[in-house]
């Protein structure tokens, strides 16, 4: 403004003039494009215009004149949705949202980090070129010089019609008094002879031009995520549309254009403010982003201007603005009573006012780069939410619920204590009576001692009981498959006996029992005996032949799953396992009393009892060091660790956070949700969390179910 | 406060048990941006290959889910152009007590184990089911040129 003013002083009249036109020229284009376009909205518009000029000459006498000579001249249109649609505001707006939405989706601040240029020796050919370029690029984001020489052209737009619209409030107000100095005067006329029209688009374009401007700056900054700039340039431009046509003006005079009402004017300096004001402020970065004051100071004077309007002055306000002025006051007034009401009431039953807000504080309190209108809402929707007894808001009563109007009404005195229960809670706790000497006295507190419980099952919760039963029958499911996978592997060892002739069958259980618990020192006599008979069975050899597949040492084809053997893969793991038990016996035997090279191969054709004939991969799979002992090393150190993990020193830790909040990992757990009854949460993440979202949408941090009411756990 | 005394907390455990393959480094100056890197598994596609991404926390942390941003090209299903990674927990399945280490390991398992079902890239994924050899190739392509050390 300042610059503005000095500007003013020396060079006066003409440079406002020039510089108008070259604005105007090239920023009025397409105004100019629609004008044809308007004219047939004109046409359009005359027959309305005829009628409806009439109520209105009719009440001021003075303007009669002039309006039927404009009316008959030049086409005075009316203006309305339609005429906006084919005007050149509505055609700029459209080139903003393009140019906006191209700068904020490309212009982005580089990932690489700023690098100091380094200088060229002047020596070199294209020095001055290049140290000239070196000496601008890359523009050091960070310095206020920078950022405000980026910004001159449009503080000036800006500023100049922040001027124009003053003066003309002044004007319109018959304030602008003519005073000592000159060039005042001059400013004073050369306003009042400007017409509304040219007024209204020079500050739209220019308004424009600060919106690209500052799109631009905030786009390199890295800014251009989630912010919206808190201008509504169509409502504004609507708004200048409908002020720049004559129909809407209220103050006509003869010699100069005729100017809207006073309040018109302030409702349309005051959105011109705010974006002047953020523009300056974008000037520092330190500052750049602090948007909440700015818009509170212009929301707060269009708050009271539409008050003073509404309830002190005779004048209407103007229409386009009451929705959202109402809109406010009515979230503001809420927010007010709320704030009351919740002080009051800890005032009353506290005696002091530890929480001034009513939910998590820290989350409600507007922060600095929000808009007004933004921490309004936000701040509303808590008072509305937050407060209601519902989701992780609900506290939720202990016993207390089981009143005594429930024990009335389950009036039948029994000798015993008995509660009520269901899925909810206590729903009536009925106290024993001591008759003695006709006087019936309660027992109450730890004397009563409540022996019936009565529990409702509620038919509601049918998926829980479902579910309890699910596992109920999945347990058995597989209680059914054990037993008959132990029944089936019994017939197949009593089957396999039986072909081998003579065969103890005693010895056979003892063997699957004691080999999986104890295989490192396979050292019982049963175990001796057992060797004994498979011994004797392999120098007997021609016993066992007929159980065996014939052996063909040129095939080494690997067997295929899809391979004539008909067996699943579960038999054939458990035929691996008991081979391999029975191997690892073989082993041992042949490396004592086996010499020649092929009894390894002969033991394990002997022990093959799958239908498949026994490959090479299959021998090599069966004699590979033995499954077993890898097990009980897995086991061993399994154990070792569980051993360790319960003596040693982590388990602090993992304590700590079991008692701490899921959310903070510091503070203790201190709520438990209904009806999930996970124990998570601290009373400020509850708080917090409460506040974030309407209660319909608390869920459990753990479970993620719904969250009905919360109770408050003491630990003492 | 919350917020940055949790995220030191599950650095800290980070730190002393560390997930095996997968190393974690805040920013110097930022506690909310997290510089990672996967050294993928010896029986995944991408042997040899050590990829780095980003973990970057939003300010509301434990109620906003963290975005992971891969800066090392990869040949995934699940990883598009971008970088940007498609897990459940980090969109609409998260929920404040998800710890970051659990994250973290959700994370490298999809790399280790790329699989064809609800793809980020369905070309990747195309392939990947009807010709997995061509799939394997590329991928193993991708990860000398841009993932070597």
């Amino acid at each position: 403004m300042q610059h503005l003013a000095s500007s003013n002083a020396t060079t006066g009249q003409r440079f406002f003039n020039s510089s108008m036109e070259i604005v105007h020229k090239f920023l009025g284009l397409p105004s100019r494009a629609f004008m044809r376009m308007r004219r047939l909205d004109n046409m359009l518009n005359q027959d309305a215009m005829q009628t409806q000029a009439q109520p209105f000459v009719s009440t001021s006498a003075q303007g009669m004149h002039t309006a039927q000579a404009r009316a008959a001249t030049e086409a005075l249109y009316m203006p309305g949705p339609w005429g906006f649609m084919t005007s050149g505001y509505c055609f700029g707006m459209l080139i903003m949202a393009l140019i906006l939405n191209r700068i904020q989706n490309v212009v982005a601040p580089s990932r690489h980090p700023l690098f100091r240029h380094h200088r060229r020796a002047p020596a070199e050919r294209h020095g001055l070129l290049r140290s000239l370029r070196n000496t601008f690029f890359p523009i050091d984001l960070s310095s206020t010089f920078a950022r405000s020489t980026f910004r001159i052209p449009s503080i000036y737009l800006l500023g100049k019609a922040l001027l124009i619209w003053f003066v003309v409030l002044l004007q319109v107000s018959n304030l602008y008094s003519a005073s000592e100095w000159r060039w005042l005067q001059a400013l004073g006329d050369w306003v009042a002879r400007k017409p509304m029209e040219e007024i209204c688009w020079f500050t739209f374009t220019s308004v424009c031009v600060a919106l690209c401007v500052g799109t631009l700056t905030r786009g390199l900054d890295g800014f251009n995520i989630n912010s919206n700039s808190p201008t509504n340039l169509f409502g504004f431009a609507f708004q200048l549309y409908l002020f720049s046509a004559e129909y809407t003006h209220s103050r006509k005079s003869q010699d100069h254009p005729s100017r809207p009402d006073k309040h018109t004017v302030v409702t349309l300096i005051l959105p011109l403010l705010q974006l002047m004001m953020i523009h300056c402020l974008e000037v520092r970065q330190r500052w750049a982003r602090q948007r909440l004051i700015p818009t509170t100071v212009c929301a707060l004077l269009a708050l009271g201007h539409f008050h003073t309007v509404i309830w002190r002055s005779p004048s209407s306000y103007p229409l386009s603005n009451v929705f959202p002025c109402v809109v406010e006051s009515l979230l503001l007034g809420t927010i007010m009573l709320t704030i009351l009401l919740n002080l009051i009431t800890q005032l009353v039953l506290e005696g002091t006012i530890s929480r001034p807000l009513f939910g998590h504080t820290q989350t409600l309190l507007p922060k600095w780069d929000e808009d007004f209108g933004v921490a309004l809402i936000r701040l509303g929707a808590a008072s509305f939410e937050a407060t209601s007894v519902a989701g992780l808001g609900n506290e939720v009563a202990a016993v207390t619920s089981a009143s005594s109007s429930h024990l009335i009404q389950h009036g039948h005195s029994s000798p015993q204590g008995s509660l009520e229960l269901d899925r909810a809670g206590v729903i009536s706790i009925n106290t024993p009576e001591e008759t003695s000497r006709k006087r019936s006295k309660k027992r109450v507190g730890f004397a009563n001692e409540i022996t019936n419980v009565k529990v409702h099952a509620l038919t509601v919760d049918t998926l829980v009981d479902s579910m309890v039963y699910l596992r109920w029958y999945k347990e058995l499911w597989h209680f059914v498959l054990s037993g008959w996978a132990a029944v089936r592997r019994l017939l197949r060892r009593l089957w396999s006996c039986l072909r081998g002739a003579c065969r103890a069958t005693g010895a056979a259980p003892s063997v699957e029992n004691d080999l999986p618990i104890n295989p490192t020192a396979p050292t019982g006599e049963k175990e001796e005996d057992e060797l004994d008979v498979v011994y004797e069975r392999f120098l007997r050899g021609d016993a066992l032949s007929d159980d065996d597949d014939e052996f063909d040492p040129f095939s080494d084809r690997p067997p295929t799953p899809e391979s004539p053997a008909s067996t699943s893969d579960g038999e054939m793991s458990e035929e691996v396992a008991e081979d391999s038990e029975t191997v690892q016996l073989y082993a041992d035997l042949s490396t004592d009393t086996a010499t020649s090279s092929s009894a390894p191969l002969l033991l394990a054709h002997m022990v093959n009892t799958s239908t498949s004939p026994l490959t090479r991969l299959r021998y090599r799979r069966l004699v590979r060091a033995p499954v077993d002992q890898q097990d009980t090393d897995d086991w061993q150190s399994f154990a070792l660790s569980r051993r360790q993990a319960k003596a040693g020193a982590p388990p602090d830790e993992l304590d700590e956070r079991r008692r701490n909040c899921v959310v903070c990992t510091v503070e203790p757990r201190e709520v438990i949700c209904w009806p999930c009854r996970c124990l998570a949460l601290c009373n400020d993440c509850r708080e917090n969390l409460a506040s974030r979202s309407s209660a319909s949408k608390h869920t459990c941090p753990c479970c993620r179910t719904s969250v009905q009411g919360y109770s408050r756990i003491y630990i003492p | 406060m919350a917020a940055v005394r949790r995220i030191q907390k599950e650095l800290s455990e980070l730190k002393t048990r560390p997930i095996d393959g997968l190393s974690v480094e805040p920013q110097d100056d930022n506690l909310y941006e997290w510089k990672c890197a996967i050294k993928a598994a010896s029986d995944s596609p991408y042997k040899g290959g050590t990829f780095h991404f980003s973990l970057s926390l939003p300010q509301d942390f434990p109620f906003k889910a963290p975005s992971v941003t891969f800066t090392t090209k990869i040949y995934h299903p699940g990883i598009d152009e971008e970088g940007h990674i498609c897990v459940p927990v980090l969109r609409d399945q998260w929920k404040p007590s998800v710890t970051l280490s659990s994250v973290l390991a959700i994370i490298q398992e999809k790399v280790n184990n790329p699989s064809p079902d609800d793809p980020f890239e369905p070309e990747i994924a195309a392939l990947l089911k009807t010709d997995k050899s061509k799939f394997l190739a590329t991928a193993k392509e991708w990860t000398k040129k841009y993932a070597s050390p």
